[in-house]
């Protein structure tokens, strides 16, 4: 089956990008496919570059990054929640005329259009969160 | 079943309009999953349902209302807002307290509305 996962709540106040990876991992070895990973709402953290987790910590945005690289996964994180929380790759950081970019490689910043074509693809769209 | 290309949407909503920018982000993607052309509807759920009120001044977030935005739904083409009377009797609200494009369902024809749609985005 064609999965999508939508990811609402944060790294560190909620389960959500956590379970989400979880149960990625899960449909990977029973034979689906993931078709696309959305990071919308206060899920836009997890692709933060700025951020680290001590050593001895689950590190949710590190761990997604290198499960996609292995999977070859689409990580799309959502362009107006991710301007709204200080995510913005380098395009949007020079547009904005900030002067640092916050977004971890791995991750794509892309428009909610990626939400409703992964939700029109895909034969289950899962939400982790609210 | 539609086709691949369009496919009928539920929208739930559980959030309260009161409690961060969850409304606003519910809403900018179900007006996006009406652009792309797909069936859409709305289901305010639980605290949800506080977005369908009349009354609703600014966000205390944005500084915003999305009342008008939902009273606008019809120009975007989608098909319905619906809450539940079970879900209004829970909260002391009634249907003249709600913006007038919602339509009031039992908990039956909530569950019915689950099953009529091909997928849920869920906020």
């Amino acid at each position: 089956m064609k999965l999508s996962l939508i990811i609402l709540g944060s790294p560190y106040g909620s389960q959500s990008p956590t379970s989400a990876l979880a149960f990625a991992r899960a449909a990977i070895d029973s034979g689906h496919q993931i078709y696309r990973v959305f990071f919308y709402h206060d899920g836009v953290y997890t692709a933060s570059k700025l951020s680290i987790s001590p050593q001895d910590e689950k590190f949710p945005g590190e761990e997604w990054a290198n499960f996609a690289q292995q999977q070859q996964l689409d990580l799309v994180v959502c362009i107006s929640a991710a301007s709204r929380r200080g995510i913005m790759d380098q395009q949007e950081a020079e547009r904005h005329e900030l002067t640092h970019a916050s977004l971890k490689s791995a991750y794509e910043i892309s428009g909610l259009g990626q939400y409703i074509d992964a939700a029109i693809q895909s034969d289950r769209l899962i939400t982790f969160g609210n | 079943m539609s086709s691949p290309t369009k496919k009928r949407i539920l929208v739930i909503i559980s959030q309260s309009p009161f409690c961060g920018n969850t409304g606003r982000e519910a809403l900018d993607a179900t007006l996006a999953a009406a652009i792309f052309d797909q069936h859409v509807s709305v289901l305010f759920c639980g605290n949800g349902c506080w977005h369908g009120l009349r009354t609703n001044k600014a966000n205390p977030v944005t500084g915003k209302s999305t009342s008008d935005s939902w009273l606008a739904a019809p120009l975007y083409d989608i098909e319905g807002l619906y809450v539940s009377s079970e879900t209004l009797a829970g909260k002391g609200l009634d249907t003249e307290q709600l913006i007038d494009n919602i339509q009031v369902i039992d908990d039956q024809q909530a569950k019915q509305l689950l099953a009529d749609h091909d997928l849920i985005m869920s906020f």
